[in-house]
């Protein structure tokens, strides 16, 4: 080779260095590799293995869920003045501060509920993920570093040429309903701190932003219809958990809110709990609903079968899948290998043999 | 030569704006008058020398640039979405869209840059070489070729370049004649003679006083592309002479074997007829570059479909539920939702759409194939394998955006000389006195070897069996033997460039012990005279010494003769010088021999003589040529060995060697004087009559020869070049070569690269046979007008073609033609048996009787006895002959096996067609096609006969193109590659300047990197060393660029398109307002940093199987010829599985994080930022994960960066959401408050991957146990082999 380079090219090329590339695994792509291929036996163990940790996974998951206890109330109907049939009259009426809005409802508690157990409200075709509507808050603000401009906020953004405290759609439609729980005489006291995530209450509300110059329901006039709760403008923001949990949205329409925790005692079963509820909160306009909800929870969260369900029917899936498999292997198995499975050479033995 | 001309006259295109202002006058210039020795200077704004290939110019780059980019449709798509991004409904931050767009546009604008400063440095390197100048005062100074202006004088010395187009004033050499190269221009390597006009030849260097004066006016045509037409009139002390072709030295070429030349700069820089010719490289884009093209409009139709959906559904419903929403504040106008303009709404809604649903059209996609097709090119660019230690060069890879290319190609377009094969001569066997002199074996045996086809009884004198099975010529001399067992032909101490002839009793002296030593003095001697070949280097180094000579076969005879101890060391034009050493010991002796007359080589009268007087008083004619010319004109009484010679030379051209015959003549003093007297006058002669009547007397002294012996000179097959095409055959690829050579020529080399293989059918259509000659006798008995000529031709050429077709369809002709199909296949061990006992075949012999098959000879053959004699190989190796044998008497077949045959027939028919081309022997015929220049021009004149031709080539497994003009093979490529609706992936490979339009007019063009001229190199989107490499560039790197390109684009479009589908499903239940569920930066992360690096890692790493086992496998080629890597089905099934996976990757989370039960013991249910968080956290799992089932080739840089990956998202969200709130938004401690401790998060996360990836893995696990790709076989076996090796 050297001989053929340096007689053509003359004793220039002696002096150049070689061009010829370094060798190295990774250059010449020879590095080692694995090269899973699914053979029956792979696939069979997959399955198999699969199934195994899934099977149980399911099962202990569903009793999980299972052992969670659930209370879920509709009361925006039955907490309606029955002669009220047309939205527009339900809405009149719910807008209307002047009427008594009170409605007691009562609960019978299934199993017992061990504390704390914990009160939501929930609200059925709430678009809090309208992009509108989502949009409409000044996070600034509400931390309390200084506004630059309060735009997303807009039409809430500013009331008689001061800026509104917190401004925005979602502040102003705070869920206002209210819910007194009492067990025969005695009332059950409903802890509404601690209900809000503590990295919002830490860093996205501030120590010493107040509600100021807030549409309050009440209000009429330039800002139009009754919003949501009135807020009270000595009340830090960080102190009012209920709008710090309301303004961190729901990803969906329907969505429940927590509203406090019942810490004090657990809740027996068969304890009949009165709860008076104040329904000023229109959802009648958009033909929403709202629910009590009182909920125990496991080590994994609240009712909901899903995961259980889930792990088990994959699980299942698997193990089918592996006795199938196993079976067409035993009948027809694939030599590994075999090179009359190639292309070129089935096409010609299907021809041979035709 | 016409086609040539052709081909350079095509327009010079956009060639003229990418210059810098260099052209002036432009190309309608008619005439122009120039000055010679006095140069105008600005006078008559002529172009300057300076020259320059660039795109762009500094000001013009940015637009021009940027037009460039653009031509993909993509890109325009995601500037508009940048657009979109900065309107204030916009989903998405500005920057996140902007930014990856500026990167890809940055990245394409690099690129271009740095293509055209490397284009300028070459151009400065270029206009900046020196050249000596003629100052005007009788000085030669040195000036830069940028500086030249029409109608200097300047001087070029031998091996320069002519830095413009020069006219030819005076030459060291005699009579004014200067030799060129032109392997620039036209690829030719020999040396072309360039004559001044008498009248200058004393204008030279040493007279200053002449040079001061020289002063001329020159008249001649304006700056025009045609490299073969010049025409001027030169005024010169009050004479008007012509000037022509002969006078003009091009730009591009260079001056050799002639000390130096003066001439007239005629055109310079641009108008030069070169850069008149060169035409800007076309872009090229990929078939997958293209039809990804075509799958983005796919999605932007999709895109186009959700963003209106979305846009109709929000203006209908915000429409409908007007004031109810009321803590939206219906009655505030906001675009976003406001009862009173619904339209408005959906308006908004729908380009919010646009850009939230966005993630369909990747362009990301982009910026990872730039960066995976670099690193591929790096790949191929460091490739041991493709190393070319001879010429010490790498491939190259000029277009990496074809990559992919190479692995889907079908069909070759090969040049071959230099290409195929190494365009070296080497002298290889003689044959003196009737002794067959020289071992070893040629390459066409070799390769006829390989394949398991022996070429019948060696070309040797009969000797006994040998006992070294590798070398089958055995001396008979035992006692040399022994001496030299460790030499041999493969073992030739006395190799060399152009020598690679090896037996003991002629070499080292010892030829004088010879028999018939006389004989062979003589014949060496008439090897180291009769020649035109001039010697460079000094005559004191012998080895050193390099022969220039019209073409290499000559060099290396006159090698041969140096090898054997004349060794031929000085030519002057009267003597010849010859330095003896006859005996190995004995001091070498000058001889100097009197050169008289050379009666040169011409193509026409294929032999060259001279006459020449020895130095002890012998006068003597010395003569070669082909057998045919010599043979016709011996002696009758005193002959030589005509007959021994005869056989030797018949099967030197039968293992594939160039022969010819070696002759003399002793001419009587008092004859000879009268002959040279008319010989001197005739040649005085001016006009056209000179040439006929040269000729004549040629003839009349070159008559009564004597012959000697004869030569056998080996045109070197490039090293693996018959394994190379037989591979590359087997993968499925039709080998197509276009030749400049004659029909007999191609065929020879076509067996030896194993193009045409035994048991393959030839279809010749050729002007040249015997049937088409016929033609023109009878035009000419008739006096035929030129038009029915051609017409009778064409015909002819048209009824060819037809039978071809109806052979290769159906497996037999149509009756009605003369022309026969006769399938022969000779059974015979020599020549004469293989011409009697040609055989028909059961598929057509019954139909036509041999005789009428004999009479027909020379049109239609299915024939493989046309070359010299192929035939004679043993047909009883292989199956085919064992076929045959019970057809001897074809005649004897019925017609019930008739009939059977021709369904046989059918079916091989279609086998040929869509599979393996070769196989086991019971394959079905192949067959390859021959078609000769002049045949094709007929063709490619007209559609109808265009059509049948490709047809006839796509069921043709070769196909040979003999005397073609590059314009043609380029012609012929386009024709192949756009193919009337059968289009098909074209390579063309080729080394010289001719081979330029078959490379750019292909798909892929190669270039082989050759010792001399890069045009080829520089033109091809790859370049490599050797034709060998091909098979490795095509096989290895190709198939694996393809898979890795599919893959990759598959698997993008996969992960982008969950992406969009997930916006789509988040919008269902968001009032289709767009709001995204997670934060911009996700988002943007997602395709940059989550999962964009293993698929890139795939794109540059992914294998199949080894090279070894692509090797052993060439058939796994053609999945990329069908495209199964990468098309429709494969699309969809990839965004079936996207939507399944997104489906999965969406709903499974929500049913935890819907918001309407805890999620956690401490009673929070989520919000939207939870559900987002964790929905994204699978949305990286699976993709990646998704990995490990699509794939099958990890290493650990795989395991390493799919990990890595996965624990990016995880890392980005912990740090992400460590920042304040004012930067990380909805993020803040998403991870570490919310997630992380629940534990359902992390029962989530292996419930979505399982449930995601099961479909897909049942399914892959069907395919993988009971339908196994061709590629998973091959590992199998390769693993089990494995496996049983580590067993024992």
């Amino acid at each position: 080779m050297n001989g053929a380079s340096s007689s053509e090219g003359g004793p220039n090329n002696l002096l150049k260095e070689s061009k010829r590339p370094k060798y190295t695994k990774f250059t010449q792509q020879e590095l080692p590799a694995c090269k899973p291929l699914l053979t029956p036996g792979w696939v069979m163990a997959t399955f198999m293995v699969v199934g195994i940790v899934f099977i149980p996974i399911g099962v202990v998951t569903l009793l999980a869920s299972n052992s969670v206890v659930e209370i879920v109330h509709r009361y925006d109907m039955d907490c309606l003045p029955p002669t009220l049939a047309t939205k527009t009259d339900r809405v009149n009426w719910v807008q209307n501060s002047l009427v008594d809005h009170r409605c007691n409802v009562t609960l019978t508690v299934p199993k017992r509920m061990k504390r704390p157990v914990y009160v939501y409200y929930e609200l059925t075709n709430f678009y809090q993920n309208h992009r509108r509507y989502v949009k409409s808050r000044n996070d600034q603000q509400l931390r309390g570093d200084s506004v630059t401009s309060l735009d997303s906020c807009k039409p809430l953004a500013t009331g008689n040429g001061q800026p509104i405290v917190p401004c925005g759609l979602i502040a102003w439609s705070l869920f206002n309903d209210t819910f007194t729980f009492a067990s025969g005489a005695g009332a059950i006291p409903v802890d509404n701190t601690g209900i809000a995530w503590k990295s919002d209450v830490d860093s996205k509300f501030g120590e010493n932003v107040k509600p100021s110059n807030f549409p309050n329901n009440n209000s009429t006039g330039a800002l139009g219809p009754i919003g949501g709760k009135a807020l009270n403008a000595n009340l830090p923001l960080k102190q009012d958990e209920d709008l710090i949990v309301w303004m961190r949205t729901a990803a969906l329409p329907n969505f429940r809110k927590l509203w406090g925790k019942i810490t004090d005692r657990d809740l027996e079963a068969g304890q009949v709990v009165n709860v008076q509820i104040a329904n000023i909160y229109n959802t009648y306009s958009f033909k929403g609903s709202k629910k009590l909800v009182l909920s125990t929870t496991s080590w994994l969260g609240g009712k909901n079968s899903f995961l259980g369900i889930a792990y088990l029917t994959v699980g299942l899936i698997c193990m089918f899948l592996a006795l199938v498999f196993f079976l067409i292997h035993l009948k027809n198995p694939r030599p590994l290998g075999d090179t009359s499975y190639l292309s070129w050479n089935k096409k010609n033995s299907d021809r041979s043999r035709s | 030569m016409a086609g040539i001309t052709k081909l350079w006259k095509r327009k010079k295109g956009s060639n003229s704006g990418a210059g810098n202002g260099t052209v002036v006058n432009g190309h309608d210039e008619d005439s122009r008058t120039i000055h010679c020795n006095r140069p105008d200077h600005g006078l008559f704004s002529y172009a300057g020398n300076k020259t320059s290939t660039r795109k762009y110019s500094w000001w013009s780059f940015v637009p021009l640039a940027l037009f460039v980019q653009y031509q993909r449709a993509a890109y325009w798509y995601f500037t508009a979405m940048a657009g979109l991004s900065l309107a204030p409904f916009a989903p998405y931050s500005a920057i996140s869209v902007w930014l990856p767009l500026i990167f890809v546009l940055v990245l394409g604008l690099l690129r271009e840059a740095w293509e055209d400063l490397r284009r300028a440095r070459g151009d400065r390197e270029l206009n900046n070489r020196p050249i000596e100048w003629h100052d005007g005062n009788g000085q030669f100074v040195e000036k830069r070729w940028r500086d030249l202006r029409v109608g200097d004088l300047v001087r070029v010395k031998d091996g320069d370049f002519f830095p413009s187009d020069l006219l030819l004033v005076s030459s060291t050499g005699p009579d004014g004649i200067c030799y060129v190269e032109t392997m620039n221009l036209d690829g030719e390597t020999n040396l072309k003679a360039r004559q001044a006009l008498e009248v200058t030849w004393g204008i030279d260097g040493k007279d200053e006083r002449k040079l001061k004066d020289f002063t001329a006016e020159l008249l001649c045509e304006g700056p025009n592309a045609s490299l073969y037409t010049f025409s001027g009139r030169l005024k010169y002390n009050n004479a008007e002479l012509p000037v022509g072709p002969p006078q003009l030295l091009l730009r591009d070429s260079s001056l050799q074997n002639t000390g130096s030349v003066l001439g007239v700069v005629v055109y310079t820089g641009h108008d030069t007829k070169s850069m008149q010719n060169s035409t800007p490289p076309p872009t090229k884009r990929s078939r997958v570059d293209k039809y990804l093209d075509k799958v983005i409009w796919l999605m932007f139709a999709l895109l186009l479909a959700m963003a209106t959906l979305t846009g109709v559904i929000i203006g209908i419903r915000t429409k409908q539920d007007g004031t109810d929403i009321w803590y939206m504040r219906p009655t505030e106008s906001n675009p976003y939702y406001n009862p009173q303009k619904a339209a408005i709404v959906g308006i908004v809604g729908f380009f919010n759409g646009l850009v939230l649903y966005g993630y369909l059209i990747p362009i990301a996609l982009y910026v990872s194939l730039e960066v995976v097709r670099v690193a591929q090119a790096l790949f191929m660019i460091n490739d041991i394998e493709m190393y070319d230690p001879a010429s010490d060069k790498r491939a190259r890879v000029k277009s990496p955006g074809l990559n992919e290319e190479l692995g889907q190609v079908d069909t070759i377009f090969s040049d071959k000389t230099g290409t195929l094969t190494s365009n070296q001569m080497d002298f290889f066997r003689c044959t003196i006195q009737g002794v067959s002199y020289g071992k070893g074996t040629t390459e066409v045996e070799r390769a006829a070897e390989k394949l398991g086809m022996p070429l019948g009884p060696s070309p040797r004198d009969p000797r006994p069996d040998s006992t070294r099975p590798t070398s089958r010529t055995q001396s008979v001399d035992n006692a040399i033997e022994v001496d030299t067992e460790s030499l041999g032909p493969e073992n030739n101490p006395y190799k060399e460039k152009g020598f690679n002839f090896y037996d003991e009793r002629l070499l080292a002296g010892k030829w004088v012990q010879e028999k018939s030593a006389e004989s062979i003095r003589f014949f060496f001697e008439i090897l180291a005279l009769c020649h035109t070949a001039i010697p460079e280097g000094t005559p004191e180094e012998p080895s050193l010494m390099r022969y220039r000579a019209e073409s290499p076969d000559e060099a290396a005879l006159v090698v041969a003769a140096k090898q054997f101890g004349f060794y031929f060391y000085k030519r002057t034009p009267t003597t010849l010088h010859v330095r003896e050493s006859l005996r190995p010991g004995d001091p070498p002796r000058d001889q100097v021999y009197q050169l008289l007359d050379v009666l040169e080589f011409s193509s026409l009268r294929k032999r060259m003589s001279i006459t020449v007087r020895f130095p002890d008083g012998r006068l003597l004619l010395l003569s070669k040529g082909a057998d045919s010319v010599i043979l016709q004109r011996v002696d009758r009484k005193r002959s030589g060995p005509v007959a021994e010679t005869t056989r030797h030379l018949k099967l030197y051209g039968e293992v594939g060697l160039r022969t010819l015959v070696v002759a003399y003549k002793v001419l009587d003093e008092e004859e000879y004087k009268s002959w040279a007297k008319r010989y001197a006058d005739a040649r005085s002669i001016i006009g056209k009559e000179r040439e006929s009547r040269t000729e004549e007397l040629a003839e009349e002294i070159e008559q009564g020869l004597t012959v000697v012996g004869g030569t056998g000179v080996e045109d070197k097959l490039q090293a693996g070049v018959p394994e190379a095409v037989d591979r590359l055959a087997r993968a499925g690829i039709n080998i197509w070569v276009l030749t400049g050579d004659k029909v007999e020529t191609a065929i020879n080399i076509g067996y030896a690269c194993s193009l045409l293989r035994q048991g393959m059918d030839n279809l010749i259509v050729s002007l040249e046979g015997s049937e088409a000659r016929a033609i023109e006798e009878r035009a000419d008995r008739e006096g035929w007008s030129r038009d029915k000529i051609q017409e009778g031709q064409k015909n002819f050429v048209s009824r060819k073609l037809d039978d071809a077709l109806q052979l290769v369809l159906n497996g037999h002709v149509n009756p009605r033609g003369t022309s026969t199909s006769e399938r022969k296949i000779s059974v015979s061990e020599s020549l004469q048996s293989a011409l009697s006992r040609s055989m028909s075949t059961k598929s057509s012999g019954a139909n036509l009787s041999r005789n009428a098959s004999k009479n027909a000879a020379g049109t239609l053959t299915r024939n493989l006895s046309v070359t010299n004699g192929r035939h004679s190989r043993n047909p009883s190796e292989g199956k085919i002959g064992v076929e045959m044998l019970p057809l001897v008497d074809g005649q004897k077949v019925g017609s019930n096996g008739e009939g059977l045959d021709q369904r046989e027939w059918a079916i091989s028919k279609e086998s040929a067609l869509t599979q393996s081309r070769k196989g086991p022997p019971a394959e079905p015929t192949e067959y390859a096609l021959v078609i000769d220049g002049q045949s094709l021009a007929y063709i490619l004149a007209e559609t109808v006969l265009q059509e049948r031709f490709l047809e006839v080539c796509i069921n043709c497994n070769s196909v040979l193109c003999c005397r073609v003009s590059p314009r043609q093979k380029a012609q012929v490529t386009t024709l192949v590659r756009k193919g009337l609706g059968l289009h098909r992936l074209c390579l063309a490979i080729g080394d010289g300047a001719n081979d330029v339009g078959m490379i750019q007019a292909a798909n892929v063009g190669v270039g082989i990197l050759g010792v001399e001229g890069a045009q080829a190199a520089m033109a091809g989107d790859f370049a490599i060393g050797q034709f060998r490499f091909l098979e490795r560039l095509l096989l290895v790197h190709g198939r694996w660029c393809y898979r890795r390109i599919s893959l990759m684009i598959l698997y993008f479009f996969y992960k982008v398109c969950m992406m969009g589908w997930i916006a789509f499903y988040s919008n269902i239940f968001a009032y289709f307002s767009g709001n995204p569920l997670y934060n911009d930066w996700y988002a943007s992360f997602y395709n940059t940093v989550f999962t964009s690096v293993p698929i890139v890692v795939i794109g540059i790493l992914d294998q199949d199987v080894t090279p070894a086992e692509a090797f052993r496998y060439p058939q796994l080629y053609q999945s990329g010829q069908r495209g199964e890597l990468f098309n429709f089905k494969l699309i969809l099934w990839w965004l079936a599985i996207s939507l399944y996976h997104s489906a999965v990757i969406f709903f499974f989370p929500l049913a935890i994080y819907s918001g309407l039960s805890a999620f956690r013991p401490g009673g929070q249910v989520a919000a939207a930022q939870d559900f987002g968080a964790a929905m994204f956290t699978v949305l990286v799992l699976v993709p990646n994960l998704q990995i490990y089932l699509a794939f099958h080739y990890f290493t650990w840089i795989h395991h390493l960066f799919i990990w890595l990956s996965i624990l990016s998202w995880y890392l980005f969200i912990i740090v992400y959401g460590a920042l304040p709130t004012s930067w990380s938004t909805i993020a803040y401690k998403e991870f570490i408050e919310v997630l992380a401790p629940s534990a359902s998060y992390w029962l989530l996360q292996p419930l979505v991957v399982m449930a995601a990836l099961l479909p897909d893995l049942v399914f892959r696990s069907i395919k993988s146990v009971y339908r196994p790709s061709d590629y998973q076989i091959v590992i199998e076996q390769s693993k089990s082999k494995r496996d049983s090796q580590h067993q024992v």
